[in-house]
């Protein structure tokens, strides 16, 4: 994919941003969002969108830092979810602290096993995670490898990130959760930040890869909604979550993720052709709320 | 230079900013004790013995089925059915608990003080006779193989008759009328179950939920139900956040190095997803199925009528907080933090 493996190393910087316009259900919101600025871009997720926020990718085993520059007027965090920090530097106001309008922090952590994870927002979380607080953390190998899931583990010819979220029209003009943050009846289901039809042909969405090759697909869900994920009735392996290798890998072709949940899947044996990667986005009882589809194409 | 300095803090003593004291206020609050003792005394709490169910006794486990009130942080009081423990059996936070020995021969009575009539079943192991409101009736059963089991209670007028709410489907309540039965192994030993993962200490970790809508009119058996249930309250052993950092069955605490049990049900109308700060855990069963696909997890599933049993071995002390990551779940009413917000305390 676009953007990964370009964003490599063990002190990355992050900055919050609540401005701009980015369309959503056919309307213009103002969104709230991570940016990595030091790739000059200003936006996060893959440099030509706002969220998701940027992919941090951290060296496992490595000190490591996240400088965040709280670049709007309101307290925010970064919780790196899944990379286990210490209570310090875990991103909750309640247990550490919140980062005020327009100061800064560096939090440490010890980059944790290769893998997927996510980071968020823990201000009010149940607004500025659906604002668009979110993003994707890969820790890669000790070497720093981007063909190897883990030291052991598969490689990969590709490598693919879909990340999850979805968005409520009606929060975009909240600072501050209340009666209209539950019963959540989202407008737009996201796959990297973008719907159908725009995600059908992203090139950060899309998986494209050769027959006889391989392909890594890491999923992050930080919709509050649970996702089913299915590639053309394709059969694919898991072979891990949260950050660590399943104790039994094994093959299906679909897999469903809660909030807060990440999925490593493993494409291999593919036809060649051209299928629809599709997420459905399901409400707590399991009833399909949404839908949103990209190409996996097998040349 | 800063950045080792940062590491080897893991393992000293935290130095607690006054967000920190905010929060070991709340700690503390009610029992009129100091933070410190608080978590002292959680630490002290014995999690072992099944005296209500020792080994190839009968046990017995004695119900009323009552309407009570609940509180939540946006203001709101909400009627809720419970179940309040009249013999036989102990509390989690204010949800009834029972324990006995696998094999046994278990006796649940329970008395509907309700107005609309009730069945009460132990999810996946036994289903108890209709009760009508005013009556008294048992069920006994065979204790299931050692692990965590849900009660669980439907309700309506024997699934018929005109003004029957069926609201609840079988094996799944939503209005609190639950509680959790865990069966011991036959050995004696201190494992989730026979051949199973050991534990230092465990918790029960009960989640439900609550449509206000649905709950206003729980107790009228003439009333009709509009539109879908949609929750917007949400519990935790019958309690919320900040009663959840209070309760010291649901306050998790911990030394490092521990090995935790964290029995999760969930007998709430939604499934939930539920991550722990600071630390993976081994999912060691669902619904009492040992888990053989996954490695350590930070976010657990605990889909609705189910229990999922994990062990958290806390290697760093803390204070760590553990919620579902649907957010909405740690609300009252979109109110935030409420709801099903819990904390994870390591000395």
């Amino acid at each position: 994919m676009a953007g990964l493996g370009g964003n490599v190393g063990s002190n990355l910087y992050l900055r919050a941003q609540m401005v701009g316009s980015q369309m959503i259900a056919g309307q213009a919101i103002t969104p709230w969002f991570f940016t990595d600025t030091t790739t000059g871009t200003g936006y996060g997720f893959g440099g030509d969108r706002s969220f998701p926020g940027a992919v941090l990718e951290f060296i496992e085993g490595q000190p490591s830092t996240l400088t965040f520059d709280n670049f709007s007027m309101q307290d925010h965090t970064v919780h790196l979810h899944g990379l286990d920090t210490d209570m310090a530097n875990d991103g909750v106001p309640m247990t550490s602290f919140a980062v005020g309008g327009m100061q800064s922090f560096t939090y440490q952590f010890l980059a944790p096993r290769a893998g997927t994870y996510m980071y968020h927002c823990h201000v009010d979380t149940v607004l500025h995670l659906v604002r668009g607080m979110h993003g994707t953390v890969i820790v890669r190998p000790p070497d720093a490898s981007t063909s190897v899931a883990w030291v052991g583990g598969p490689s990969f010819d590709e490598e693919v990130l879909w990340h999850l979220s979805s968005y409520q029209l009606d929060f975009a003009n909240l600072n501050s959760p209340g009666p209209t943050t539950v019963r959540m009846k989202p407008d737009a289901f996201l796959l990297n930040g973008l719907e159908t039809p725009a995600a059908r042909n992203d090139v950060c969405s899309r998986i494209v890869f050769g027959s006889g090759q391989t392909a890594y697909l890491r999923v992050t869900n930080t919709s509050f909604q649970w996702a089913r994920v299915r590639l053309g009735g394709h059969a694919f392996q898991v072979v891990a979550s949260d950050g660590y290798p399943m104790a039994q890998s094994y093959t299906t072709n679909e897999i469903e993720l809660g909030p807060g949940e990440r999925y490593d899947l493993l494409l291999q044996g593919f036809p060649v052709g051209d299928f629809p990667g599709r997420i459905d986005y399901l409400n707590g009882t399991g009833g399909v709320i949404g839908t949103v589809k990209t190409r996996i194409v097998v040349t | 230079m800063a950045l080792c300095q940062n590491f080897t803090m893991k393992n000293s003593e935290p130095s607690f900013s006054p967000s920190r004291r905010t929060l070991l206020g709340i700690l503390a609050g009610g029992a009129g004790l100091t933070a410190s003792a608080t978590a002292k005394r959680a630490l002290a709490v014995p999690r072992l013995g099944g005296k209500s169910g020792a080994k190839g006794a009968p046990a017995t486990w004695v119900l009323d089925a009552v309407e009570t009130a609940n509180s939540f942080g946006d203001g709101a009081t909400i009627p809720f059915f419970e179940y309040q423990a009249l013999g036989g059996g102990q509390t989690r936070g204010s949800l009834p608990y029972a324990e006995a020995t696998e094999g046994v021969t278990m006796t649940i009575t329970v008395t509907n003080s309700l107005s609309v009539s009730i069945r009460p079943a132990v999810i996946g192991v036994a289903r108890g006779p209709w009760i009508r409101a005013g009556q008294t009736d048992s069920f006994t059963f065979a204790m299931p193989p050692a692990g965590t089991w849900l009660i669980s209670t439907a309700q309506g007028s024997q699934g018929s008759g005109a003004g029957s709410r069926q609201g609840t489907v079988a094996g799944r309540p939503t209005t609190g009328l639950g509680g959790t039965l865990v069966s011991r192994p036959a050995s004696g030993n201190q494992v989730l179950y026979d051949g199973g993962p050991s534990y230092d200490r465990e918790y029960v970790v009960l989640f439900d939920d609550a449509d206000d809508r649905w709950n206003a009119i729980q107790n009228d058996p003439r009333a009709k139900l509009a539109g879908p249930y949609e929750p917007n309250y949400f519990r935790v052993n019958g309690l919320t956040f900040p009663g959840t950092f209070g309760d010291m069955d649901t306050l998790i605490s911990a030394m490092v190095g521990e090995r935790v049990l964290i029995r999760m049900g969930n007998l709430g109308g939604v499934r939930q997803s539920v991550h722990m700060h600071g630390f993976h855990s081994d999912v060691a069963a669902r619904n009492n199925v040992p888990e053989v696909h996954l490695g350590p997890k930070d976010t657990i599933p605990v889909p609705s009528g189910t229990t999922t049993d994990i062990i958290t071995t806390v290697n760093q002390q803390g204070m760590f907080p553990f919620h579902p990551h649907d957010a909405t779940a740690i609300t009252a009413n979109g109110t935030y933090p409420f709801g099903q917000l819990m904390l994870v305390v390591v000395n």
